[in-house]
């Protein structure tokens, strides 16, 4: 115990003599997380650009593209003449959406004949796409839906209620749970704040370690690692915390959780991706492949951890296969659950007993592979980067 | 620029992390992103319903969904509670709950109303799902008015239909038609994966002592520099889309010219660009965070999935400046559109890029050389 304490304290002291140390473990989850949420301070898509072509011209055609012009997530910037010029539009990237009003539209609909407004979405971006659409059903629903209470009015000669109640049978009432808005911040920021954890517990722990990795390697590695991880996993919960308070007040970020459960969630998985660390400090033994490897990793594994695309989506074997090598896919999305929909334990507990698993296989595994790589007698090329720098020989 | 260029080839025989990092670790990843969205489009979202009415009208509703492929009916529960606490532990994802009286209500013209529960906290489960049960329930609702205005008003079904439907709306999504997550996400993530790789092998190349020292040669060995890591980026963004088009069968309808064009362009952007990077940061870990924090955003920053239309202006006028929003919007539009509207434009953006950071680059190098390099590195990295 006194170890512990006596190596977290050099640790700490080490962190205070570095000022990269320092910008890391105090200003970088703080600084992504609100750099990447400003990037989703428009909370929807608005203002897409459209093209209306109205081949009508009646009261009724152009007041459907009123209701476009006049909607906060569109804008009218084209009108087209012909549909070849419409389409032509959208496959310029000059207009993500067509509106197609056809001729006799509007005779068409007194007549009682019905007519048809044909809508083009550029699908290319499935995000403007699903937007526009979205968009776009609603206007036209809702014309359509007035237009024909009053034909029925008109034809049965029957009061307003009974013409409503027969054009809508029923209704459906959307209700959106946790998040109401349903907005790309709360879906994406919690996610993103779980890679900017696992980066930078990667990143500080090798710093840590490549400070004195045969010295770790050598007495007591076990009580000299898991100072390491202590003090970086603590440091970057604390400016983590302070980072969601701070995208809480600024942007309106969703705090529903538990903060006791979110903390024990993050410490399970800061000792899994430790596991992660140790192994790559002691499989690359040099803090530049390790960064350079590290830094790979990124992309991967916030793509492959369920986030973005559902678990259940994706490949059983390949869950299997990610479920067995990176901790990530245990810590994300629950994580993102409980701070969105407060989540209680019972929810997540198989994902926190698969991080205790993870830790419990790995540990000892990455701790017998750092103690046989850092006490031989090879370099330990991480102190030599220094002298390599000046010899002018790194990488050749 | 030839002895600069020689340099790094025979690196490749030394440093294997230049092989693994630049060109074995985009394939890998690219192999997987392309096996992981396999499937492209969500279906079988878990839902749980709660039918208080038990009538012919109401399993016929539940029955629309429980044959659709976006839905699988996991569970029918006896009340709001068990729904909500199915919601709360994300055993499903969407709820719907259907009045008691539903049938005698709708034949009564008293509009009772269907309620939908959505996790709003996964929207790309819940967009996907709000979508297919508004689509559904509106032909529902449709059908049923068609029987009202048939029963009541005795209107033959034509006349029936078209009242109901005065204006029919019809939405044809053009170039992905389904809504496919792998044609949507992958040609761009799977470069964002290529130039990391190129940013963080290049991003070491300079060796501070003998650009020092060699002032005279600083244009031939920068040249040489980005010419090498050019050359293996264009190799690992080529390998990129064949991989893409051939193995994972997206479509690709525009030139694979262009897309080769494109690429090379790229390549050379992020090569010149961790070059200049690499002559002003010494400090080689520094730099790798730098280059690091530089590229891997770039799906976000770039407006590749988000809407560079719906950032802040300031995020908006980052977004042209970085070189992936360029190449992005462009290689997804010849996979799914086939035609590019402004090559031209983009193409001469590189260019000017590329020429831009080698200037920089040559600045960098410059420095170094008028601070009497080796004392002035020495000092550095001590520092």
């Amino acid at each position: 115990m006194t170890l512990l304490l006596k190596s977290m304290r050099e640790e700490i002291e080490f962190i205070f003599k570095k000022v990269s140390l320092m910008i890391l473990f105090f200003i970088g989850m703080p600084v992504l997380t609100l750099w990447f949420a400003g990037a989703y301070a428009h909370e929807y898509v608005n203002d897409i650009p459209i093209a209306v072509l109205d081949e009508d011209n009646s009261s009724l055609s152009r007041q459907i593209a009123k209701y476009f012009d006049d909607n906060e997530r569109f804008k009218i910037e084209y009108y087209a003449s012909n549909r070849e010029e419409l389409e032509r539009l959208i496959h310029l990237k000059k207009a993500n959406m067509g509106v197609y009003l056809p001729p006799h539209l509007s005779e068409k609909v007194l007549r009682g004949e019905g007519s048809q407004v044909l809508i083009l979405t550029d699908g290319a971006n499935v995000v403007i796409g699903n937007n526009a659409y979205a968009g776009a059903a609603e206007i036209i629903q809702t014309v359509a839906a007035g237009t024909e209470i009053k034909m029925i009015e008109a034809k049965g000669s029957l009061p307003n209620k009974t013409a409503t109640s027969m054009t809508l049978p029923f209704t459906f009432t959307d209700r959106m749970l946790y998040d109401s808005k349903l907005t790309y911040m709360n879906y994406l920021i919690y996610g993103f704040m779980t890679v900017f954890f696992q980066q930078l517990m990667l990143s500080g722990l090798a710093t840590l370690i490549f400070r004195n990795p045969k010295q770790t390697a050598g007495d007591h590695p076990f009580t000299r690692l898991m100072a390491k991880v202590i003090v970086a996993a603590a440091l970057l919960m604390l400016t983590g915390s302070l980072a969601i308070y701070m995208i809480n007040r600024k942007y309106g970020v969703i705090f529903a959780g538990d903060i006791k459960l979110a903390l024990l969630m993050s410490s399970l998985f800061a000792v899994a991706i430790s596991a992660v660390a140790i192994l790559l400090c002691a499989l690359t033994k040099d803090k530049i492949k390790f960064s350079q490897v590290s830094y790979m990793l990124s992309l991967p594994t916030f793509l492959a951890c369920g986030y973005v695309w559902p678990v259940e989506q994706m490949p059983s074997l390949l869950v299997k296969i990610v479920k067995l090598i990176w901790p990530l896919i245990y810590f994300s999305r629950p994580f993102d659950e409980i701070m969105v929909k407060g989540l209680a334990f019972e929810a997540i507990r198989q994902n926190a007993i698969s991080l205790v698993l993870y830790s419990i296989v790995f540990m000892p595994l990455t701790l017998w592979v750092f103690k046989k790589r850092f006490t031989t007698d090879e370099i330990t090329k991480c102190n030599e980067d220094t002298s390599i720098l000046i010899r002018g020989e790194v990488n050749l | 620029m030839f002895e600069s260029l020689m340099e790094e080839v025979q690196k490749l025989k030394t440093d294997k992390m230049i092989i693994l990092i630049g060109l074995i670790i985009p394939v890998l990843v690219n192999l997987m992103i392309g096996w992981e969205l396999s499937k492209g489009v969500i279906d079988h979202i878990p839902m749980a319903i709660v039918d208080y009415d038990n009538s012919k009208l109401s399993r016929e509703v539940i029955g629309y969904f429980s044959d659709n492929n976006t839905f699988t009916l996991a569970y029918r529960v006896e009340d709001e509670n068990k729904l909500q606490s199915l919601l709360d532990t994300s055993k499903v994802k969407v709820g719907m709950i259907i009045p008691k009286n539903f049938s005698e209500d709708v034949i009564g013209l008293r509009s009772p109303s269907i309620l939908m529960l959505y996790d709003g906290s996964h929207m790309s489960i819940t967009s996907v799902a709000k979508a297919k049960a508004s689509e559904i329930l509106l032909s529902i609702r449709v059908g049923a008015s068609i029987k009202q205005l048939e029963g009541r008003l005795n209107m033959n079904e034509e006349e029936a239909y078209h009242t109901a439907m005065p204006i029919n709306f019809e939405n044809r999504t053009l170039y992905n038609p389904s809504k496919n997550f792998n044609y949507f996400m992958t040609p761009g993530y799977g470069t964002i994966i290529c130039q990391t790789g190129i940013g963080l092998t290049a991003v070491l190349c300079i060796d501070f002592i003998r650009q020092g020292k060699k002032r005279k040669s600083n244009l031939g060995y920068t040249l040489g520099k980005t010419l090498f890591y050019g050359l293996l980026g264009s190799i690992s963004f080529i390998m990129n889309v064949l991989v893409q088009i051939y193995l994972f069968k997206l479509p690709f309808r525009g030139s694979l010219g262009v897309a080769m064009l494109l690429s090379i362009m790229l390549a050379f952007a992020i090569a010149s660009m961790s070059i200049a990077v690499s002559t002003w940061i010494s400090n080689r870990v520094i730099a790798i965070v730098v280059i690091g924090l530089l590229l891997i955003p770039n799906s976000i920053m770039a407006g590749y999935t988000w809407p560079v239309i719906s950032m802040l202006p300031f995020y908006q006028k980052v977004s042209h400046i970085i070189p992936f929003y360029h190449y992005g919007d462009n290689i997804r539009n010849l996979f799914l559109k086939g035609e590019l509207e402004n090559l031209g434009g983009d193409i001469y953006y590189l260019l000017f890029f590329i020429i831009s950071m080698l200037v920089i680059a040559l600045m960098g190098n410059y420095k170094y050389y008028l601070s009497k390099v080796k004392g002035g590195v020495e000092n550095d990295i001590a520092s």
